[in-house]
C-alpha cells in the first residue's frame, strides 16, 4: 500500500469518468503529436531534398510548381525548355559551375522515370548497390524503393507509361522502345529513392518515336533509331541542340556569389524561361501549411483544456464523496500534506495516462496516413519516430495534471476532520 | 494512563466542554454517558488529538499532547489510539484486507498482510478479507473497523457511539470485541455512549452531564 496505489484504486473505481477524461486529453494530445510529427517530418523531408539546389530553371509558370516537380517530383511539369537555351547557361562559366539536367513525362507504374546524366544521383550521394550505372540509351538505374516494390531486377525489361501517373483509362504505353535495368541504388533516404534514373536521349528516343506515330509517319522503324538505341550517351551540354528538348535544370553550384543575383535576371530575359530558388518556395509553402496547422493546433489545446476541466470537475466531485475517507484517513495518522499529495498524484496519474493515449494515437495516426494517402507516401510519413520535443509533450501533461487537481488537492488539505467526523 | 486538567472548550462562545480533573489508569475500560450535546464527542475528539481544547491540558502516558503540533498529534494518533465511529467508515475502494493494509502504511508501520489476516480470522472475519466493504453487513463492517483501530496495538481506543446503528446481536458482538481486544492490547478502552445495551457491560461510568 502506498500512496499511488491509493490513488490507482479510486481512478478505477470511477471507470467511465475516467475513461472519459484520459480520452479527451488523449485526442487534445494526439492532435497535438500528429501536428509536430508531420510537420517535422516533412520539414525534414523537404529540406533534405532541396539541400544543394541553389536555383531550378524551368518553363515559365508557377515557380512553386517549377520546384515541386522538379524537386519533390510530387507535381506536373510547367511545360519543356529548348535544350539550346539550357546550353547557354550552363554554357556560360562566369556563373554556372554545376548543374543537373532533367527530362520528364513517362512513368513505369507510378514511379516516374527521370532522364538525366549521372550528376543526379552523385548529387543525393546515392550509390550504386547492383550492376553500373546507365551509359547507353534506354538503360534505366532504379531508386532503392522502386526496385523493392516493383521487383525488377538487372537485365530485366520493362515499357514505360507516357504520363507522370500510372492512368488505366487514359494509359499508352509506349510499345517500341523498352527500357533496361543495368543498375539498382543504395537507400539514400530522399527522393532518388523513388525515381528511375535514365539518360535524356532515352525520353528524346520514346518521344520522337510517339510524334512521329501520331504524324503517321512510314518508316517507324528507321534505322537511325535503332542506331540511337545502341548509342553511348552523348554529352549533353556540347552535343547540337537542334529542336530537342528537355524538362528542368537544377542548378547546384554557381561559379561565383554574384551569380545568385545576376543569374535569375538573365533568366527572366529568355521568353519561356523561368528561374525559381528551392529555398525561397520551401519557406513560402511552410508559410502557407502553417496556418492549417495553426488552427489544428488551436483546436487541439482546446480539447486539453476542456480534459483539464472536466478532470477537475470530476476530481473535485469525487471530493465530496471522499470527504469522509480523507477524514478517517487523517485519523488513521495521515498527514495533511499527504491527503494534498494523495489528490495532486491521482490528477497526474490521470493526465499520464491520457497523455500516454495521445502518443499512441498520434503516432498510429501518422503510421495510418503514411500508409494510405499517396502524396503522404512520396513524403513517407511514419510514425515509428519519435521527437525530443514529445518530452515537453509529456511534461505539459504533467502540468495539466497538477492544474487539474491543486484545488481538489487544497481542499483535501483543509478538510477538518473533527468537524466532518462529529456529522456523523 | 491518560490525565484531563482544567479542560473547557468553547464552540461558537457557548462553553460546550468543561472537565476539571479526571485520570484512568492503564487497560481501565470507562464509559462515557452524557445527553447529546453535553461534549461527548469533543471529549473524545481532544483526546485523540484530532482537536485541541479552548483551554486545559491532555496527557496520555506522559505525552502533554495538547503541547504538540498538528503533525505530531497526527503521528502520536497513529501509533497510539485506535478510533472507533459510529459509522465503520470503511474506504469503499479498498477490500477489507487492504483497509487494514492501509491503516499500518498511514501509521508508518511495516505492511504486514499475515498480521492483518491473523487478527481477520481472530475477530470471525477471516473469509472476508477479499471482499469489500459494499458487500458487508453493518454489524461486520463494525467488527472490520474494530479490527482497523486494534490493528497497530494502541494503547487507548475510543469509541464513539459504537453501537448505535446496529441490531442487537452485532451490538453485543462489537462490545465484546472492544473488550477483548482492548484487553489483549492491554489498552485503556473510552466508549462514548447512550444506548442502555452498552452500560449493562460496564462498571466505570463518567457522566458529562454530571461535572
Amino acid at each position: 500500500m502506498n500512496l499511488f496505489s491509493l490513488s490507482r484504486h479510486y481512478i478505477r473505481q470511477n471507470l467511465l469518468n475516467t475513461f472519459l477524461n484520459v480520452l479527451l486529453l488523449g485526442l487534445g494530445i494526439g492532435v497535438i503529436v500528429f501536428l509536430m510529427l508531420v510537420q517535422s517530418q516533412l520539414e525534414d523531408k523537404f529540406r533534405n531534398d532541396v539541400k544543394g539546389i541553389k536555383m531550378v530553371v524551368g518553363a515559365k509558370g508557377s515557380p512553386l510548381q517549377i520546384i515541386l516537380c522538379a524537386v519533390y517530383h510530387i507535381d506536373n511539369p510547367t511545360g519543356n525548355i529548348p535544350l539550346a537555351e539550357v546550353q547557354k547557361i550552363v554554357g556560360n562559366k562566369r556563373f554556372v559551375k554545376k548543374a543537373i539536367p532533367l527530362a520528364l513525362g513517362d512513368n513505369y507504374k507510378n514511379y516516374r522515370i527521370v532522364g538525366t546524366d549521372k550528376t543526379l544521383s552523385q548529387h543525393y550521394g546515392a550509390k550504386i548497390a547492383q550492376g553500373r550505372l546507365f551509359e547507353k540509351v534506354m538503360e534505366v538505374c532504379l531508386g532503392s524503393k522502386v526496385a523493392q516494390e516493383t521487383g525488377l531486377k538487372i537485365g530485366d525489361t520493362f515499357k514505360s507509361s507516357h504520363g507522370l501517373q500510372q492512368d488505366e483509362e487514359m494509359d499508352f504505353a509506349h510499345e517500341e522502345h523498352v527500357f533496361k535495368v543495368v543498375g539498382i541504388f543504395n537507400p539514400s533516404f530522399s527522393v532518388l529513392d523513388k525515381l528511375i534514373l535514365t539518360g535524356i536521349p532515352s525520353f528524346w528516343l520514346v518521344h520522337e518515336q510517339h510524334q512521329e506515330e501520331e504524324e503517321d509517319s512510314e518508316n517507324t522503324e528507321d534505322t537511325t533509331h535503332q542506331h540511337l538505341e545502341e548509342e553511348k550517351l552523348p554529352n549533353l551540354w556540347t552535343m547540337p541542340a537542334e529542336d530537342k528538348e528537355i524538362t528542368a535544370l537544377l542548378i547546384t553550384e554557381y561559379q561565383n556569389p554574384m551569380a545568385a543575383i545576376t543569374l535569375p535576371r538573365m533568366i527572366s530575359q529568355i521568353g519561356a524561361l523561368q528561374a525559381a530558388s528551392p529555398a525561397l518556395e520551401v519557406s513560402r509553402l511552410f508559410e502557407q501549411i502553417g496556418i492549417g496547422q495553426q488552427i489544428a493546433q488551436v483546436f487541439g489545446f482546446i480539447l486539453i483544456g476542456i480534459a483539464v476541466l472536466s478532470t477537475f470537475i470530476a476530481l473535485y466531485n469525487a471530493l465530496k464523496a471522499r470527504r469522509y475517507d480523507l477524514a478517517v484517513m487523517r485519523s488513521l495518522g495521515a498527514s495533511r500534506f499527504k491527503l494534498f499529495r494523495m489528490m495532486l498524484l491521482e490528477g497526474c496519474l490521470l493526465a499520464l495516462l491520457g497523455g500516454f493515449l495521445g502518443l499512441l494515437l498520434g503516432h498510429v495516426a501518422v503510421e495510418i496516413a503514411g500508409q494510405q494517402a499517396s502524396v503522404m507516401d512520396k513524403l513517407y510519413l511514419t510514425g515509428k519516430v519519435f521527437l525530443i520535443e514529445e518530452c515537453w509533450l509529456l511534461a505539459l501533461v504533467l502540468g495539466v495534471g497538477v492544474l487539474a487537481s491543486i484545488i481538489p488537492a487544497w481542499q483535501s488539505y483543509r478538510t477538518e476532520i473533527a468537524e466532518v467526523l462529529a456529522k456523523g | 494512563m491518560f490525565r484531563v486538567e482544567s479542560l473547557t472548550h468553547l464552540y461558537q462562545q457557548q462553553e460546550v466542554l468543561n472537565i476539571s480533573d479526571w485520570k484512568v489508569n492503564q487497560a481501565e475500560s470507562y464509559l462515557l454517558l452524557g445527553s447529546s450535546g453535553s461534549g461527548k464527542t469533543t471529549l473524545l475528539h481532544i483526546l485523540a488529538g484530532i482537536r485541541l481544547p479552548t483551554s486545559g491540558k491532555v496527557w496520555i502516558n506522559n505525552t502533554l499532547i495538547t503541547s504538540l503540533n498538528e503533525a505530531q498529534r497526527d503521528r502520536f494518533r497513529a501509533r497510539n489510539i485506535g478510533l472507533i465511529f459510529q459509522k465503520p467508515h470503511l474506504i469503499s475502494t479498498l477490500n477489507v484486507l487492504q483497509n487494514l493494509v492501509l491503516a499500518q502504511y498511514l501509521a508508518g508501520l511495516k505492511q504486514d498482510k499475515a498480521k492483518c489476516q491473523a487478527l481477520l480470522e481472530d475477530l470471525g472475519l477471516g473469509e472476508k478479507s477479499k471482499a469489500y466493504p459494499n458487500q458487508l453487513s453493518q454489524g461486520q463492517l463494525q467488527r472490520v473497523s474494530v479490527a482497523r483501530a486494534v490493528l497497530n496495538e494502541p494503547i487507548l481506543l475510543i469509541a464513539d457511539e459504537p453501537t448505535a446503528s446496529l441490531d442487537d446481536a452485532s451490538a453485543a458482538q462489537v462490545v465484546q470485541l472492544l473488550k477483548t481486544q482492548a484487553q489483549k492490547c492491554n489498552a485503556t478502552l473510552l466508549i462514548a455512549t447512550h444506548d442502555q445495551r452498552v452500560k449493562q457491560h460496564f462498571e466505570n461510568i463518567k457522566n458529562l452531564t454530571q461535572n
